[in-house]
């Protein structure tokens, strides 16, 4: 953090603001200095998501993108591989590329001129012998590469510390849940549209319930369940029940989390899910991952997960990132991801499905926003501040070393999300390839 | 977006009949009257909003694919969604958001077999709990019927003019 920062905020102590006990400080939504030191210590060296493949189909086609705060351009370079820099010309800082997908060969600033190839490496300086009169030694003026890229399951995934761990090493112990939500029969594509929304929330509030959070569902939820059934022959089923919920929590070490679902064909229904969607998933979509993974497969239906720190998804279909933007806000990007050998019937159907429950408009995800943004509206003033959130649940069971699994409700989940966060924002970057 | 067209020649009255409908349907919605609201649609009505595609540098083109929604409903599921906004934990909509809705250049084609096709503009004014106020604004292609002597509404397709979404949580109709 630096110097002028820490002096007029003070220096919290970051670990000191989750306690043993599972509370936390809810500075931890709001302070200046922690949303300055994630840039760095989090989003600086973790895995992030930048977009799906199909979004780059060919050589010269580009996105931009986010980590952290920090701009990227993603392209797709002429040898076919998948390349990320940052998104700032290295003379006077201005954006090298000012839109959000297209087709280029290279980018050329506004400012003056300077040039870059694919892969962010500088190629031209208009008049340069005659303006500069020195050596613009081109390896050391290109703008900065994202020096890790790795594609899984056509998830293009980013990170800054070239010390990282490989994303599989990264995911540890939830990379089969990973592999197991985003893999399918030949492939996934994304649909054409990134819906992006912006939220007056902290993107911790979003990463964090999706880690650990099966039970708001009944409460936060009951207005959508409610009219689902109203119309939905089939959403007659018993309201997901908060006390005994018919799921298992999953939590990493590494600060991973999610909640799958046992009998998922039910509770699709509840969700007032397409059949002609469950056919394909629990017909071909299963056989294939039943072959390659093994029974575990039936039984492994990730409903809702975070992969930390940021990449949050909704199985089937749907992955976002919560980016933040300062303190109070998060950017969030979601991508609709269907299975490229679905029937287009089906494709179209997990369309409708996921609009309906928690694309923007979805009556799921807008009571899920209202009470990130109610919680974070009320975190302006001083006094609210003062006393820790409790985040206890679940912790009369013993939590494993390892992998956790355990019957919901529970916030292990979140606690290893806020657990991680803090090993992270405590230790030096300097140490770099954090495990 | 479409290239705007040349005008038609309306009749007046035509005209003027159509404008007072969608009035009187932002209305409906604007005093919270959702179940009212949903009369005035068909049975098979298509509800969309696609979400806004980028603005792309001139010459070039949107990768191909099937495209992302935002809204996406038959009768059943704008029926879920009236369902929702009258329940007591719609918690998004608790208390009801202030909302204002201004219709505008309202342009109108015949259509065929007894349908109209109508497009016009929208500036949705929106104001949450006195803290939170959001604007929205864009466009619609509607696709209006003669049910009974009435009109109805048979396919909306609506343009929102943000492709970052800022009127968070987005839990109105349009």
């Amino acid at each position: 953090m630096d110097q002028p920062t820490a002096a007029l905020f003070g220096s919290l102590d970051v670990d000191a603001l989750l306690h043993e006990r599972g509370t936390l400080d809810p500075r931890a939504y709001v302070d200046p200095s922690i949303h300055a030191l994630e840039q760095e210590r989090i989003f600086g060296r973790s895995w992030l998501l930048l977009t799906h493949e199909s979004y780059l189909p060919e050589p010269g086609r580009f996105v931009t993108a986010r980590m952290g705060e920090d701009p990227v351009v993603v392209t797709r370079t002429d040898d076919g591989t998948i390349a990320a820099f940052l998104n700032q010309c290295r003379h006077r800082g201005v954006p090298i590329c000012r839109h959000e997908t297209g087709r280029a060969r290279s980018f050329t600033c506004s400012y003056h001129g300077w040039t870059y190839n694919a892969r962010g490496r500088l190629l031209s300086i208009p008049n340069e012998a005659r303006l500069f009169r020195c050596p613009i030694d081109r390896d050391d003026w290109s703008a900065t590469p994202v020096p890790r890229i790795e594609i899984r399951h056509g998830l293009v995934f980013g990170c800054w510390d070239p010390q990282a761990p490989t994303l599989a090493e990264w995911l540890g112990d939830a990379l089969l849940y990973f592999d197991l939500a985003f893999d399918a029969p030949g492939g996934t594509e994304a649909l054409v549209g990134v819906s992006r929304r912006r939220v007056a929330a902290n993107w911790k509030f979003g990463a964090e319930q999706f880690s650990t959070d099966g039970f708001h569902v009944s409460f936060t939820h009951a207005s959508g369940f409610a009219a689902l059934a109203a119309v939905n022959p089939q959403g007659d089923a018993a309201p997901f029940d908060v006390l005994n919920p018919p799921m298992t929590q999953m939590h990493s070490r590494y600060g991973h989390g999610m909640g799958f679902v046992h009998d998922l064909p039910a509770a699709r229904a509840q969700f007032g899910a397409n059949p002609i969607v469950g056919e394909w998933l629990f017909g071909p979509r299963l056989d294939y991952l039943v072959s390659k993974y093994g029974e575990q497969a039936r039984e492994i239906f990730p409903l809702h997960m975070n992969f930390f720190p940021n990449t949050g998804s909704l199985w089937p279909n749907e992955v976002r990132v919560f980016n933040p933007s300062g303190p109070t806000h998060m950017e969030f990007w979601s991508w609709l991801i269907v299975d490229r050998q679905a029937p287009d019937a089906v494709k179209i159907a997990m369309r409708q499905d996921q609009q309906r429950t928690f694309g923007a408009a979805g009556i799921f995800e807008v009571d899920d926003m209202h009470n990130w943004v109610e919680a974070q509206r009320t975190l302006t003033g001083w006094q609210t501040r003062q006393r820790p959130f409790n985040v206890e649940m679940g912790t009369g069971s013993a939590e494993p070393a390892e992998l956790g699994l355990e019957p919901v409700p529970s916030e292990a989940g979140a606690r290893r999300f806020h657990r991680r966060w803090a090993q992270l924002m405590t230790t030096e970057r300097e140490a770099g390839g954090i495990r | 977006m479409n290239t705007p067209r040349s005008p038609f020649a309306v009749d007046p009255a035509l005209q003027a009949e159509i404008e007072q409908f969608l009035y009187h349907e932002a209305a409906l919605l604007d005093e919270g009257c959702f179940e009212q609201w949903l009369s005035l649609m068909t049975p098979d009505i298509e509800y969309r909003m696609p979400v806004t595609q980028p603005a792309l540098a001139r010459g070039q083109r949107p990768i191909e694919g099937t495209r992302a929604m935002h809204f996406e409903d038959d009768h059943r599921g704008l029926r879920a969604r009236v369902h929702r906004l009258g329940s007591k934990a719609a918690w998004s909509d608790q208390p009801p958001p202030l909302t204002r809705r201004s219709i505008t250049n309202v342009r109108v084609e015949p259509g065929d077999d007894n349908s109209l096709r109508v497009r016009s503009n929208f500036v949705l004014y929106i104001v949450r709990r006195s803290a939170q106020v959001d604007l929205l604004a864009g466009t619609r292609e509607d696709t209006l019927r003669r049910v009974e002597g009435s009109l109805a509404i048979a396919r909306r397709s609506t343009h929102l003019d943000q492709q970052m979404i800022l009127a968070n949580p987005l839990s109105m109709l349009f």
